[in-house]
Parts: C-alpha cells; structure tokens; sequence
C-alpha cells in the first residue's frame, strides 16, 4: 500500500501516457486504412469510368449514317438507369456485317451502413453478344441465350445515371413521352462509387462521384446544303 | 521531486507525439476530401465544357439569326465583334451552364463569358448535392492551337473554365480547363433545320414564307 501511494503519481501520469497513444494509434490506424480504401476506390472509379467512356465513344463504330444507335434507358424510381442497349458494326472484309450488341444491367449487390444512413449498392452487369446483320437500320434485339456476360464492372456503385440529351441539356421527347433518340446529341453518365472498406464510427469519405457529358458520334445525316 | 520532474517531462513528450500525430491525420484527411472534390470537379467541368459548345458559334449563326438572314454565315467577319462577347445579347435570366434550355437567351458561346462565379452542383446519391462555383472567359484566337487572344473575329472561340470549391485545398483551390470551340457551318445549318426546316424550301403545309418578325439588334 506504501509503494502505491509512494508511486500514485507515476501510475496516473503513465495511465494518462498510455491511453492518449493507445488512442494515437487507433486514430492513426483508421486514417491509414481510409487512405488505402479511398486510393483504391478512386483507382476503381477511374478505370470503371474509363471502361464506359470507352463504350460510349465507340458506339455506332462503322454505321453507314443516319441511324441512332442506343435505345432509351429504363430508368426506376431512384432515377437509375437499370438497363441500357447500345450497338455498333464490324464489317468483315467480304463487306458484311457484325452488328455488336453491348448493354447494361443494374444489378443490387449488398446494403451498406455508415453512421446515421444506408446506401444500397450496385453492380453494373456489361453483357455483348455478336450477330450477323444485314441493312443499317437497328434489328430485333438478340435473343437472350446470346448475351455473353463481361465483367467490366464494379460492385460498389451507390447510383449509376445515363441520360439521353439534346443541345439544350434536355432529354429530347416525343409526343407519346417516349425519348426521341434521333435528337439525342449528347450522352452524360453520372455514377457515384462508395469504398470497399466501411469502418467503424464512419468512414471520412463516403462516395466518389464521377461524370462526363460524351458528344455522340454523329449520327444524321448531313444537310444537302 | 524527481518523480514529478519525470512525470511532466513524460506528459510533454507524449502531447508533443500525439499532436503531431494529429496534426498528419488532418492533413491526410483534408487532401483525401480535396482529391474526391476534384474528381467531381473534372466530372462537372466536362459536363459544363460540353453545353457550352452545344451553343451556337456566334449570335449571328443561331436558328434565329440564319432564319432572318436565310443563310448561314461563312466567313469571320459576320461574327460578333471582341467588344460584344459576353453579356450584351444573353438576356436578363443569365446562362444556366447544365441545362441551356432554361435559360434559351443564352443561345452561343460567347454569351457564357464574363457571368462571374456561378453556383453549379452536382446531384451524388440519395439527394445529397455537391457545390461548386464555375466561371468563363471566352475569347477569339487565331488557330486552334493558339492561347492569344484575337483582336479580330475568326472562326475559333477559345472557352476557359475555372472550377473551385472550398474544399478544394490542393494548388489554388481550383481546376482549369480550356478548349477550343470552332464554327462547323454543317452544324450551324442542321441546329437550324431541326427548328425550321431546310433554308430555302417552303415550310411544311404550303402556304409560303412565314413572315419573319424584325428581331431586336441585342436578340440577334
């Protein structure tokens, strides 16, 4: 009992020390596992945006001219774009065609929980497939044996946006509502990516945004003028 | 005494270890939101890039300039004068840089310059928003590789666009892009041709000309 009150101050000026670097390194700790998610998440951001604008400025690769060649996307409550189909040509040296079918499907993955909310997150499954095509005007989509599923994705998007738009930053719209594709001159994809590693209290960066506005390859024809 | 002495001295290394260590977690945190915001930034830069050259080339290669004029200018000497970019023909709602259509006055490219910094923001996940503040400066140069400025109209507008954002701390805050936009006559023709139909043919329905109604030199 003497020596412990002999060395009272000792003992509380060394439960002080320790515990103020215990919690040195479990910040510190915390700070370099979020440094490491959030290079890996902005490497996965890049590169997945890198694999879409890919697509995007490759569509429509060798049509003759004058044919839009996406379809409207399918859009559900949360403003997602779930599905999404765009083609292009290869033409073979005797000059007939491949006509190369890509689309996107958005797929829920898992829920992830931060502090104070949830984010569901998603998958964008890339699928292609390749028929024989005749004519420049778009045919029958394929049948769904034929889609090979490519894995140029990531799971972790928290949202993914594709919208059709004409000079004006508008969706181009029909009567009927639908899209009219033919005016569609831009194609500005949007997704948000939400890091692998979600630590407890809270991660300091929750999403990584990402976007680009793509002028289509043109499509119409040329006036006669 | 010495105890004491030992204590303090235990409790100073400990706070100067600990602070330092703070001190780097901050920073490393504030680069990792300043290196997020700027991907955003780039994102919303493209964005903004792409609506501007959306515009028409000049006021006088708009739909409604050709439709008065029922041609489409061909040389550089129609095109607005140095001193008239900017302000003058964009109408009193000003530019709106993601969406032209709300704000159809500011119809060509030149009609963005000299609007200041302007709040745009970027819609992420469940609502939330990200802001930024953008500005432009337009200008004509010589070639479309040149920086300098022109004294004379041609047919290259050069567009520079300035992001920033308070969480933005790497370099001055803020990211720059720059490209040029040059006049496409086939585009200036077919933009028309959207709205009216051919130059020179009769509108649709017969019945002639539709009379053309004297537009005001600041609409034109």
């Amino acid at each position: 009992m003497q020596s412990l009150i002999d060395h009272l101050i000792a003992i509380m000026v060394s439960g002080v020390v320790i515990t103020a670097l215990m919690s040195n390194q479990f910040r510190s700790q915390h700070s370099m596992i979020e440094q490491t998610a959030s290079h890996s998440v902005k490497a996965k951001t890049l590169v997945f945006g890198k694999w879409v604008e890919h697509d995007i400025l490759n569509l429509g690769a060798n049509f003759g001219r004058n044919y839009y060649r996406f379809t409207e996307p399918t859009v559900d409550a949360d403003g997602n774009t779930v599905a999404w189909q765009f083609y292009s040509d290869s033409v073979r040296t005797n000059g007939t065609k491949l006509r190369l079918y890509t689309r996107y499907r958005l797929v829920p993955t898992e829920v992830v929980a931060f502090q104070d909310t949830t984010m569901q997150m998603y998958i964008v499954n890339r699928d292609t497939t390749a028929v024989d095509h005749v004519g420049a005007l778009p045919g029958p989509a394929p049948p769904e044996s034929a889609w090979v599923q490519g894995l140029w994705s990531i799971g972790t998007l928290s949202f993914f946006r594709i919208e059709l738009l004409d000079r004006w930053g508008e969706t181009p719209l029909l009567t009927s509502g639908a899209t009219n594709l033919e005016d569609v001159d831009y194609i500005r994809v949007r997704f948000g990516v939400v890091p692998e590693y979600v630590l407890k209290p809270d991660n300091y960066i929750r999403e990584l945004y990402w976007s680009r506005t793509l002028k289509v390859r043109p499509y119409w024809q040329p006036p006669p003028a | 005494m010495p105890q004491t002495l030992l204590a303090l001295f235990a409790l100073a290394l400990s706070s100067f270890l600990v602070l330092n260590q703070q001190r780097l977690t901050a920073g490393a945190r504030q680069h990792m939101v300043s290196d997020e915001v700027e991907l955003a930034a780039t994102g919303l830069a493209s964005d903004i890039m792409e609506m501007v050259a959306s515009r028409s080339f000049d006021e006088a290669s708009t739909p409604g300039a050709i439709r008065y004029y029922q041609r489409v200018p061909n040389a550089a000497a129609e095109f607005s004068n140095t001193t008239r970019l900017g302000a003058l023909d964009r109408g009193d709602a000003g530019c709106n840089l993601l969406h032209p259509a709300l704000t159809p006055d500011c119809d060509d490219v030149d009609d963005v310059a000299g609007l200041g910094w302007i709040p745009v923001q970027v819609e992420l996940a469940q609502g939330r928003h990200l802001e930024f503040e953008a500005n432009l400066d337009i200008y004509y140069v010589a070639s479309a590789s040149s920086m300098v400025p022109s004294s004379v109209p041609t047919v290259h507008k050069r567009v520079v666009l300035e992001v920033r954002s308070p969480f933005m701390t790497n370099g001055d805050g803020a990211i720059t892009v720059t490209r040029v936009v040059s006049y496409d006559p086939i585009k200036a023709e077919f933009d028309y041709e959207r709205l009216h139909g051919a130059i020179g043919t009769l509108p649709a329905g017969g019945g002639g000309w539709t009379p053309i109604p004297t537009p005001a030199a600041e609409t034109l």
